[in-house]
């Protein structure tokens, strides 16, 4: 079955005219298991990094934010990609790349005191769903005795190529003024369900299951490091360590945290290596990240990546850069309340050699992103959430995790509610 | 809490989280699978089992929002991935009470079938006997339709809805 599995794979390079075969990030399970606990520890983030303020400036630092969450964190996002053309045994069909993203955390700060520090735990469970499926329409007809009821088109969706499954489950230790500890268990399952395209039938072929260990911390709220690990390799798959530095300066300066922006700055290494293809694209990247709010009404979103050694993916320095706006009109805001709605824009460049598998002729894209956000906060703003729609074509953080979305609108929603 | 947290846990490995979030995404994806063959000249015998349905609408049943209605065949010739026509539906409700001769009452059936259709068992599994032209490969989908029901006068609607969809077959007509 793996070989029918490779020929497909191989098939779906064709589309690309591809020159040097790349099979692309939808069946990497390395960039898969560094999304999706990037994913986690954003949501956790979410829960943990508010500051405990009741100064204007601090509220809106927590709202901007959307730091609502503090003991329970609901999290849904969903992706489609439009119009992916697709070679099939019926021919070159368009099919529609999805990715949903689901999270749960439960978290508890202070269950016991003793003294030095207090001692709780968290619990998290996500879920990611990729896949490609195709639309069929099944038309009505006059000619066909129907009882007396209204002409009703239907439509079924077949799943193509390969399904993906992934999990995660983490475990948090919060040692308060130490830090947090996740260990996690990432679970990546790769399915093929069979001519008949759906999942859970006869026909279908599991092409891989593996697990593998995720371990993150956060050290005094500014010391920041992830590792995806494989046990049967033996080696670390991914790692990021990165650093807050405006939490450490406010140490030393007699400015409130709140005041200042949001700067990170970091490492990262990723070896999305593919054993069956011979393909190796190890990257070791430097990162800059920011962020900063105007009140509630506008943030500044920045991020920069840059290759510092091995193999660059790119002739280019930086693989990556990111500015992006958030312009809120709030309908209300007080103390008990919040009720904002964001307009975000955002530019981007993303630079692969990767690009050219599929279909660009530069190794250098501009991307972009528009959507809008509405924010809600009540009962104190210690309950809300939050709805984003956006829309983007080559958007870097996007691009970067997702290659096969080269030239194609990704539509997204984002929903968020926590307490 | 405590017993909150072991149910989620639970649920979490007996299911998984992705597993949950395909329900969700796709929850009229096809459930069943349906078979043709073409053993005489000029036809072609679809079948599918039917038990893909529920809520069969009884003589006096008047709870439900929408009954089950039948299920619709659909066709083409060209692939599995293009659009499909309705060739028929084979609906066999239980609409009426009969009397008969013997002043004994039972269920009488309302079939509703596509011209081109017969079924040699109104009673057996779901059967379609499609013409067709020789030589030609016929795809075939079926979808099981509910059809809306209303409460308060106590009549159907004229609205319908899919709520499972079949695999696809595929038979050269002989």
């Amino acid at each position: 079955m793996k070989k029918i599995f490779i020929f497909l794979v191989l098939l779906l390079s064709y589309y690309s005219y591809s020159y040097v075969y790349d099979p692309g990030d939808l069946i990497n399970s390395v960039k898969r298991s560094q999304v999706i606990t990037e994913m986690f520890i954003n949501r956790f983030s979410v829960m943990s990094l508010s500051i405990d303020s009741t100064a204007p400036e601090a509220v809106n630092y927590n709202l901007v934010r959307g730091y609502y969450s503090n003991n329970f964190d609901l999290f849904f996002s969903g992706e489609s990609v439009f119009g992916l053309l697709v070679p099939t045994p019926f021919g070159n069909q368009e099919a529609t790349l999805f990715r949903v993203f689901g999270s749960i955390i439960v978290k508890f700060d202070e269950i016991y005191d003793f003294g030095l520090f207090k001692w709780g735990f968290g619990i998290g469970i996500a879920g990611y769903r990729y896949g490609m499926y195709k639309s069929i329409d099944l038309n009505s007809n006059s000619f066909v005795n129907n009882g007396g009821v209204d002409e009703e088109s239907f439509s079924v969706r077949d799943y193509i190529y390969s399904q993906i499954f992934d999990d995660l489950i983490v475990i948090t230790n919060i040692i308060k003024p130490l830090g947090y500890f996740h260990f996690g268990i990432v679970m990546n399952k790769e399915i093929f369900p069979g001519i008949d395209g759906i999942v859970g039938t006869k026909d279908d072929t599991e092409i891989t299951s593996k697990s593998r260990l995720f371990l993150d911390t956060n050290l005094f709220g500014f010391i920041l490091s992830s590792i995806g690990y494989n046990s049967e390799l033996d080696k670390a798959e991914y790692v990021t360590v990165k650093i807050e530095t405006m939490s450490i300066l406010s140490l030393f300066i007699d400015k409130e945290r709140y005041l200042l922006p949001d700067l990170y700055l970091g490492y990262s290494y990723i070896n999305p290596s593919f054993k069956d293809f011979n393909f190796n694209n190890t990257i070791n990247t430097g990162i800059v990240q920011c962020f900063y709010n105007f009140g509630n009404n506008i943030y500044i979103k920045s991020f920069i990546e840059f290759f510092i050694s091995g193999k660059n993916e790119s002739e280019s320095i930086f693989r990556q850069g990111l500015i992006e706006f958030g312009i809120g009109i709030y309908m209300l805001n007080n103390n008990n309340n919040n009720f904002n709605t964001y307009f975000i824009f955002g530019l981007s460049s993303f630079s692969s050699y990767r690009l050219k598998s599929f279909g660009s002729s530069s190794t250098d894209t501009i991307g972009w992103l528009g959507g809008i956000k509405i924010d809600f906060g009540f009962d104190g703003n210690n309950m809300g959430g939050s709805l984003l729609l956006t829309i983007s074509e080559n958007y870097s953080e996007k691009i970067a995790y997702l290659v096969e979305s080269y030239d194609h609108l990704i539509f997204e929603l984002k929903l968020q509610f926590g307490f | 809490m405590k017993r909150i947290l072991f149910i989620f846990i639970l649920l979490f490995f007996l299911i998984g989280c992705s597993r949950i979030l395909d329900l969700l995404w796709n929850p009229n994806q096809a459930e069943f699978n349906i078979y043709s063959q073409s053993n005489v000249t000029g036809q072609i015998r679809v079948t599918f089992n039917e038990s893909y349905h529920s809520d069969v609408r009884c003589y006096d049943c008047n709870s439900n929002d929408s009954y089950f209605w039948g299920y619709y065949i659909y066709r083409n010739s060209s692939g599995p991935y293009d659009d499909f026509t309705l060739i028929g539906i084979d609906s066999r409700e239980k609409l009426t009470v009969i009397k008969d001769t013997y002043d004994y009452y039972h269920w009488g059936y309302v079939e509703v079938h596509g011209s081109s259709v017969t079924d040699p068992d109104p009673n057996g599994p779901g059967v379609f006997i499609d013409t067709c032209t020789s030589g030609v490969t016929y795809y075939y989908r079926v979808v099981v339709v509910y059809r809306s029901w209303d409460k308060k006068n106590n009549e159907w609607e004229s609205d319908i809805e899919s709520k499972a969809a079949s695999s696809w077959t595929a038979s050269l007509c002989k």
